[in-house]
């Protein structure tokens, strides 16, 4: 086991309404996952689920209030900045919104070769060149690019820097936040095909995080669906696109308009939104959505249980207690 | 965000800036006051403190055309030489005030909390008073003098490039690339300087840019006031203030270094704002 | 769906006036929308999409841009030559248009209800009337509690809410033209299908006509009864939603759908359209898709422009390519 999260939580405190009044809303609760090594975890779910969240805890960006993460066998969770610094070179994160994600004053050569400086990778100066241009070169970029400035390069090419920028201090472990949902389809292919051919042939590791089903699908082995700060569902790709349980994973399903007109979607009747994280339902986090819920399902909350081998779900359609 | 999205070409801002016509304008005069203070030992006719009472209080003619003073000093020259004071010290002053005051409201803006509280309060205490009282009260405590005046210049400054920077330095802390710089283990003041400012500068140069016409407006004041440079010195305020006293004999006395003031801070104030209009060309009606 | 045309646009041709020079954002687009035709210009990035759209409601900013040609005939006017006052009436009367994101078309500072009262007094109906065709207009696009969300401001309202908002006040004076651009690119995907489903059933209510604007191709095969695709400024292929999806020719509308990573098989390599999209500053000489084009040829491609043209023996289905798949 690579990757194993525990109970994970984040709550943040915000400002209520116009008055100011201070709440809680939990956008992370207690989620638990484990990602084998070499293999990708892909965790989808809707605006607000708290997958960027869960992303930004594994890599330390933002302090977990509970629960464990630990990486290769090392409990992080509580580790200081400069404890954790060793690791920040085999665990990864890469961004969105590649517009934002590069420093504009930096060239490329300077964005590349931060890491290399502070983890001391290369000793001289021919070194590292030779490193960042080798890097480019893996990611379908030129030794020309090195003098360039971000703002130079298109969506994709920004993205393909980022890429190199992570995948430099050779990590064992990437988290990548919807990398490609900036992109244009064309774009993406490109992009989804680099990520995987790095995959193999730097067995990485990935924690996957995106709201499209046809990219998680395409690049993950397990799948886990996020909604309202929990995970409701996790399984291997394979047989979560065969028999989704949920019936919020079936309404997500439901949903993906698929590119081909002879296979017009069904949509349910309206379901409403996502409720707002400041006033949660008490019960099953789908409850105000669902079109199967049930009485106790709205005061009771259901827990991640296995119904076959490797797949989990929290529903009580599927409790037999 | 948007802003900082493009780092911006130093020829993209110069043309920018050349299709702005008052902009433009602006930028010309302040060049030719920059020039006029860096050649003045060149191109003054005389020297600016030379006493010949044979020509005093004479109106313009060829040999001194912006005319004489009391003591028979030629005007042109003391225009000349004064644009080298007034720029001068309103160069060392602003440039002070934003190293000091970008560095401080930077810090305050990305490390936040209690130092934000301090650093920030602080500064509201010394904005809440009139920059010109503020000015004169220093002075009244170090008196006059050059150096005396670039401080007290700067003390006012600074809590004015503090708030630019730091509101910027805030804005800026909350794009990706801040986050991607932990994400590899860049430390925090690693951070701050290859990272934050030199993603802050525009504004904090749009700010110098107008400052330095109020400095140089708080420079003439003080002068006139005699609380600024001292006589034989030349500088436009003190200037003025004497020729207050002939104005009924010579009232062309008044007029030139009054007309200096007046020019660089309009330039100064013209280049400002097209500076800003080039650094955020979104906000330009177009 | 009948045959009478609602609007027609004619070799359209518009370039933006940049400082690095002169965007050839719509080099020559033609396309002609039925009555209760839903048609769906689909692109990427740059194909000059929104701007044709825009162009439809008069919202083209001049300068920087140039209209330097064509029509744009709906209703037997051309849109292009009425006064100003003319055409905002008709854009308030007979075209509406609902955006990406509703909230850069909703006064923050107003109530739905001041806004919505607003539209519809500026059409002649008296407070009361308005009131009650408001509420009315509310419930038809399924508002739940339409008297509470009228008391609300936008900033108060789901991103699905908003939309629902904008969908109301856009109908609420049954145009006869409603133009979508990208309507449901910033919702999540299962209010997107709600909003979808129902901009379907009010265009069956109100006898609309729908351009539907967008990048996504899934929502056109859903949605559209005729799909235009766009590259680069022009048309590339028209025709029916099957002619397109099942016998698509053109090497870029091929490409497009191959790059979609499939949903029911399993794929060990997405096919990929190589290069970027080109700057449309310097746009290519010929086609515009030959740097990228597979099937390119030397001679012909880089240096003849194809023209939009009905393909025999498939009528309605229109292609601009020398070298199509299976030509």
């Amino acid at each position: 086991m690579f990757v194993e999260v525990k109970n994970l939580t984040k709550k943040f405190k915000v400002l209520k309404g116009a008055t100011g009044r201070k709440a809680e809303i939990t956008a992370v609760e207690n989620v638990s996952f484990e990602i084998d090594k070499g293999k990708t975890l892909g965790l989808v779910g809707e605006s607000g689920c708290g997958k960027t969240t869960t992303g930004r805890m594994i890599v330390k960006l933002i302090e977990p209030s509970g629960g464990k993460i630990v990486i290769e066998g090392k409990d992080i969770t509580h580790m200081k900045e400069n404890e954790f610094k060793p690791f920040r070179r085999n665990v990864q994160i890469i961004f969105q919104d590649p517009y934002s994600s590069l420093n504009p004053r930096m060239t490329i050569y300077d964005t590349l070769k931060r890491p290399l400086r502070i983890f001391k990778i290369t000793k001289y100066k021919d070194e590292e060149k030779e490193l960042i241009m080798k890097t480019l070169a893996s990611v379908g970029l030129k030794p020309e690019h090195m003098t360039r400035y971000p703002h130079e390069f298109s969506g994709g090419q920004r993205q393909r820097i980022a890429v190199a920028r992570a995948i430099i201090t050779h990590p064992n472990f990437i988290v990548l936040d919807e990398p490609t949902s900036a992109l244009d389809v064309s774009v993406q292919a490109q992009i989804m095909n680099l990520l995987r051919n790095l995959k193999n042939s730097l067995s990485l590791t990935y924690l996957f995080i995106s709201h499209d089903l046809s990219v998680v699908k395409f690049i993950s082995d397990q799948i886990a669906v996020m909604y309202l700060g929990n995970i409701v569902e996790i399984s291997t790709t394979d047989e979560i696109f065969r028999h989704p349980l949920h019936p919020y994973t079936r309404l997500l399903f439901q949903s993906i308009p698929i590119p081909n007109p002879k296979k017009k979607i069904k949509i349910p009747q309206d379901v409403g939104e996502l409720p707002s994280l400041l006033n949660p339902p008490k019960g099953c986090p789908f409850y105000s959505r669902c079109p199967l819920a049930k009485k106790k399902c709205e005061t009771l909350k259901p827990q991640l249980k296995e119904v076959s081998p490797g797949h989990k779900v929290a529903c009580f359609l599927y409790d037999e207690d | 965000m948007e802003t900082t999205r493009r780092a911006e070409s130093f020829f993209t801002i110069m043309r920018r800036i050349r299709k702005n016509k008052m902009a433009l304008f602006g930028t010309y005069i302040v060049l030719a006051f920059v020039g006029i203070a860096i050649f003045a030992p060149w191109i003054s006719p005389y020297s600016p403190t030379a006493q010949d009472y044979t020509v005093s209080l004479q109106g313009p003619t060829w040999a001194h055309p912006f005319g004489t003073d009391i003591y028979g000093r030629d005007v042109l020259s003391r225009v000349i030489y004064g644009a080298r004071i007034s720029l001068g010290i309103s160069f060392v002053a602003v440039l002070v005030s934003v190293i000091i005051g970008t560095i401080l409201g930077a810090i305050a803006g990305y490390f936040g909390g209690a130092l934000d509280e301090i650093i920030m309060r602080t500064f509201d205490v010394f904005l809440a008073f009139p920059t010109i009282l503020l000015a004169i009260a220093i002075i009244a405590i170090l008196g006059p003098g050059m150096v005396n005046i670039a401080i007290a210049i700067a003390v006012y400054s600074i809590p004015q490039f503090a708030r630019v920077s730091r509101g910027t330095v805030v804005s800026v802390k909350a794009n990706e690339y801040v986050e991607a710089a932990r994400s590899i283990g860049e430390g925090k003041w690693s951070i701050l300087m290859r990272y934050i400012l030199p993603n802050s500068i525009a504004p904090i140069i749009i700010q110098a840019t107008l400052r330095m016409a109020t400095a140089i407006l708080s420079i003439a004041g003080l002068g006139f006031l005699g609380l600024g440079v001292q006589p034989p010195t030349p500088e436009w305020g003190s200037d003025l203030s004497l020729a207050m006293t002939y104005i009924q004999v010579a009232p062309y006395l008044g007029i030139f270094p009054g007309l200096a003031v007046f020019l660089v801070t309009m330039g100064f104030n013209y280049f400002g704002d097209g500076l800003n209009d080039a650094l955020n060309p979104k906000l330009k009606d177009r | 769906m009948n045959d009478e045309v609602i609007l027609s646009v004619r070799n359209l041709k518009i370039h933006f006036d940049t400082e690095e020079g002169e965007v050839k954002a719509i080099e020559n687009v033609n396309y002609d929308l039925r009555k209760n035709e839903t048609l769906g210009i689909v692109g990427e990035t740059g194909s000059g999409k929104s701007v044709s759209a825009y162009a439809v409601m008069g919202l083209i900013p001049q300068p920087p841009g140039r209209i330097l040609g064509g029509e744009i005939i709906f209703k037997e006017k051309d849109l292009l030559k009425v006064k100003k006052d003319e055409m905002r009436k008709i854009r308030g009367n007979e075209i509406a248009m609902i955006f990406q994101e509703p909230m850069t078309s909703l006064n923050p500072v107003f109530t739905i209800e001041e806004q919505m009262l607003d539209i519809l007094r500026a059409h002649g109906f008296s407070k009361k009337d308005a009131r009650l065709k408001s509420i009315e207009a509310l419930e038809k696009v399924k508002m739940p509690d339409p008297k509470l969300v009228l008391k609300k401001y936008p900033h108060e309202l789901s991103g699905g809410m908003r939309q629902r908002v904008m969908i109301a006040m856009a109908l609420s004076c049954e145009p006869s033209l409603l133009i979508a651009d990208e309507p449901t690119t910033a919702l999540d995907v299962t209010v997107q299908a709600q909003i979808l489903k129902l901009l379907k059933r009010m265009q069956e209510e109100y006898n609309m006509s729908v351009l539907l604007i967008t990048h996504d191709l899934g929502v056109v095969a859903q949605n559209c009864d005729s799909i235009a695709v766009m590259y680069a400024g022009n048309i590339v292929e028209y025709g029916s939603a099957e002619q397109i999806f099942e016998r698509g020719m053109h090497p870029y509308t091929k490409g497009l759908l191959k790059a979609i990573p499939p949903l029911e098989e399993k794929t060990e390599k997405l096919n990929v359209i190589p290069g970027v999209v080109p700057n449309l500053i310097y746009p290519p000489q010929g086609c515009r898709f030959h740097p990228r084009c597979g099937r390119a040829t030397r001679g012909k491609c880089d240096v003849e422009i194809p023209t939009l043209e009905e393909i025999k023996d498939d009528p309605g289905h229109k292609l601009a390519c020398f070298n199509p798949y299976g030509g």
